[in-house]
């Protein structure tokens, strides 16, 4: 299963900063979260960057990219500072 | 007049316990503009080769520039120059606090301590009345007992027992803010100075003062309206990096073994602000305000600033932000620079993990860390070895694969591996392993609008690009984040997937013949504030260009000073661990390709195939050898 870390306001809403998801590729897993998130994720990722395995989906199989046990999925917006 | 300067500089020395001054701009000096740019060349002019960062001739150098003291936001911040006890190299640290301009309406633009006093000593200076005084009942006191223990009227900059004994990263503190790197405050130990204070009612005199004062409301404006400065820092501090370095793979996790650990988010920015955030603070004079104060054990302190919850919490293993409260709040009382700090008890704990040096330090192990943090700063047991930075530890231990270090100081808390260009930036950077002299990262992997950060292609001309304008931001003395406003605030709201979006960074990516002849071009426009700024200040037209070049003349300045002292080619590089091992599943190669970039990069900068700055890049920006 695939480990998804989900922006803040999901996972204080969910409880937790990590769930697992069963899909095939990105795509399913969207839809997949979107059900235990209440919420469209693949419309929340306009507003974020989509990582897997800490590459950008840009430069992997967009929507289409499989995922694997172990792969982890984060939603990153643009930020700086530090 | 020289608008924008005093037109003094202090220099005390601290050996005959005299005091004298000299005029700021004479000679070539206003080249430099101020700040680390002329204190570098002032550095350069008063040492000879070799000269050890500890021997009582070594000035340490204390430099405000022309914006410090004139309200502009983001402009009270002061940095300190000399030669470094961790790397050998230049070494240069940026503070905002409550100093800088106190100190420049005392009368001054920089001031230059050199020699050793006889016994522990605080330098206190109001205007014309400059005194030496025995330190009495503050040595070896932590920095924030040090600074209640001086006067209230003034600023001050102060070392904890860290920069007593010599810890060769040990800081300078100045009110709730630090001048971390390089190990400036084991200088100002040598010097048996425990603290510099100043205040005075002098005004900053600037040419066109009313234009000045209308940009400035406009300013405030802007900053508040964009996403960065009036949104992201002031809600979430530098901490809202947690979750993007984490879900970017790049955040050091126990030595940086790994680019993020599934408890990472535990110390999110986010986490932060919903359950341990009191209020916001800041530096004077500024409206964004990214500073915490948080709730611990029924205080409230100072919160941690991102760099030192990667390293001193992430780094090691520790995934408690109340820990991380208590670990940064010793950091800055001690006195020392979290980034090496964290990074050196993380090499320790890393090589007692392997068997190279069993010293019983293991990742997660809090309360071990926090005594440790004491036998640090007073160099007890195997705190004393530790003190040494991981450069210096290596030699004596081994691992030097995985001593986390460019040029001896340890990296911040960007993983390389996850943004190539930063790499170059760390390698190259003349303080060492520092982002905060380019910023890189934050077009690869933190900022609204990121180019691939696993390709080397335009990399080494941004880079240079990027160091230019840092050393021009550290010269004049604006803060460095308010570069991030140089993004316009529509990319942040752009789908990072979508068409546009693509384009431009594809355009980046691609445009690595025309930022080679930008960054030696002559823009004549003004188009961001730090020119216009200037230009007000002045009372004449300082370009884009202008300023640019101000920034390749700091920026090269520092270099010529590290050759001097036999730098080159050999120093500019990586860990093993940065340019071998991958932190990614499925990268074609296994580390940052440093060598790849590195002649392209000397190429551009006028260096010659063995890093040395040649003389026709000197001439070019009329730099004295
Ligand atoms: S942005 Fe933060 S560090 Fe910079 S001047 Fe403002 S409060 Fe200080």
């Amino acid at each position: 299963m695939a480990k998804f870390y989900p922006p803040f306001e999901l996972s204080e809403k969910l409880g937790k900063k990590m769930v697992e998801i069963d899909a095939p590729d990105l795509e399913a897993f969207l839809k997949r979260g979107s059900e235990l998130a209440g919420k469209d994720l693949s419309a929340e990722s306009k507003r974020f960057a989509i990582l897997i395995n800490g590459r950008n989906i840009r430069y992997l199989k967009g929507f289409k990219t499989p995922l694997g046990p172990d792969d982890e999925v984060f939603f990153v917006y643009g930020s700086g500072g530090g | 007049m020289s608008y924008g300067y005093m037109g003094k500089i202090l220099k005390i020395d601290l050996t005959t316990g005299k005091h004298e001054t000299e005029d700021t701009i004479s000679g070539d000096r206003a080249k430099y503009l101020g700040g680390k740019g002329l204190a570098t060349r002032i550095l350069y002019d008063m040492t000879k080769p070799g000269l050890d960062p500890y021997d009582p001739a070594m000035p340490l150098i204390f430099s405000t520039g022309p914006v410090t003291g004139t309200g502009v936001p983001q402009s009270n911040r002061f940095v300190v120059t000399t030669r470094s006890p961790l790397t050998g190299a230049i070494a240069n640290s940026t503070s905002g606090g409550d100093l800088a301009t106190k100190f420049k309406k005392a009368g001054y633009d920089i001031l230059i301590v050199t020699g050793r006093a006889k016994h522990p000593v605080l330098i206190e200076i109001r205007e014309d009345k400059v005194e030496i005084k025995a330190a009495k009942g503050l040595w070896g006191k932590g920095t924030i007992e040090t600074q209640d223990g001086l006067p209230k009227d003034c600023g001050h900059a102060v070392i904890g027992p860290a920069g007593e004994n010599k810890v060769r990263f040990a800081c300078i503190v100045s009110g709730h803010r630090v001048a971390g790197r390089t190990g400036i405050g084991a200088v100002m130990g040598s010097k048996n100075l425990k603290a510099v204070s100043a205040t005075g009612n002098k005004k900053v005199e600037i040419m066109n003062e009313s234009d000045l004062r209308e940009f400035h409301k406009f300013m405030v404006k802007f900053l508040k309206d964009h996403p960065m400065t009036g949104d992201i820092l002031p809600r979430l501090g530098t901490a809202n990096l947690v979750q993007i370095t984490a879900g970017r793979n790049i955040i050091p996790t126990r030595n940086f073994q790994t680019g993020h650990d599934e408890k990472t988010l535990e110390l999110s920015g986010e986490e932060m602000a919903a359950h341990h955030l009191e209020r916001q603070s800041g530096c004077l004079a500024c409206p964004i305000r990214c500073g915490r104060e948080v709730k611990y054990e029924g205080k409230v302190i100072k919160g941690p600033e991102f760099e030192t919850i990667g390293l001193m919490g992430n780094n090691l293993g520790v995934f408690s932000l109340p820990a991380v409260f208590n670990l940064s709040h010793l950091c800055d009382d001690l006195g020392v620079d979290s980034i090496s700090c964290g990074n050196s008890i993380g090499f320790a704990a890393e090589l007692n993990q392997r068997g190279l040096w069993k010293n019983g330090v293991e990742f997660g192990d809090t309360g071990r860390i926090v005594a440790l943090m004491r036998e640090i700063a007073h160099r007890e047991g195997i705190g004393d070895d530790i003190a040494d930075g991981t450069k210096r530890m290596a030699e004596k231990h081994g691992g030097k694969e995985f001593a986390i270090n460019a040029k001896g100081l340890e990296l911040p808390a960007y993983d390389p591996r996850g943004c190539w260009g930063q790499g170059l930036e760390y390698a190259t950077t003349p303080r060492g392993g520092c982002h905060i002299n380019g910023s890189t990262m934050y077009l690869e992997a933190t900022g609204p609008v990121t180019i691939n950060p696993h390709s080397i292609k335009a990399k080494p001309p941004l880079v240079v690009m990027q160091q230019n304008t840092a050393a021009a931001i550290s010269s004049s003395i604006f803060c460095q984040f308010t570069a991030y406003a140089m993004i316009p605030k529509q990319a942040f709201s752009m789908d990072p997937n979508g068409a546009l979006y693509k384009a431009i960074t594809t355009a980046l990516l691609n445009s690595g013949a025309v930022l080679k002849m930008a960054v030696k071009g002559h823009m004549p426009l003004q188009v961001l504030w730090f020119e216009k700024y200037l230009s007000m200040i002045f009372g004449r037209k300082v370009t884009m260009g202008d300023f640019n070049e101000y920034g390749a003349r700091a920026f090269q300045m520092e270099k010529l000073y590290n050759c001097r002292e036999g730098f080159s080619r050999k120093d500019d590089t990586l860990p093993e661990r940065m340019l071998r091992e991958s932190t990614f599943k499925d990268v074609s190669t296994s580390g940052v390709p440093l060598d790849e970039m590195l002649d392209d990069y000397y190429a551009i900068r006028g260096y010659d195939e063995n890093g040395v700055i040649t003389q026709k890049e000197l001439d070019r920006l009329g730099i004295r050898a």
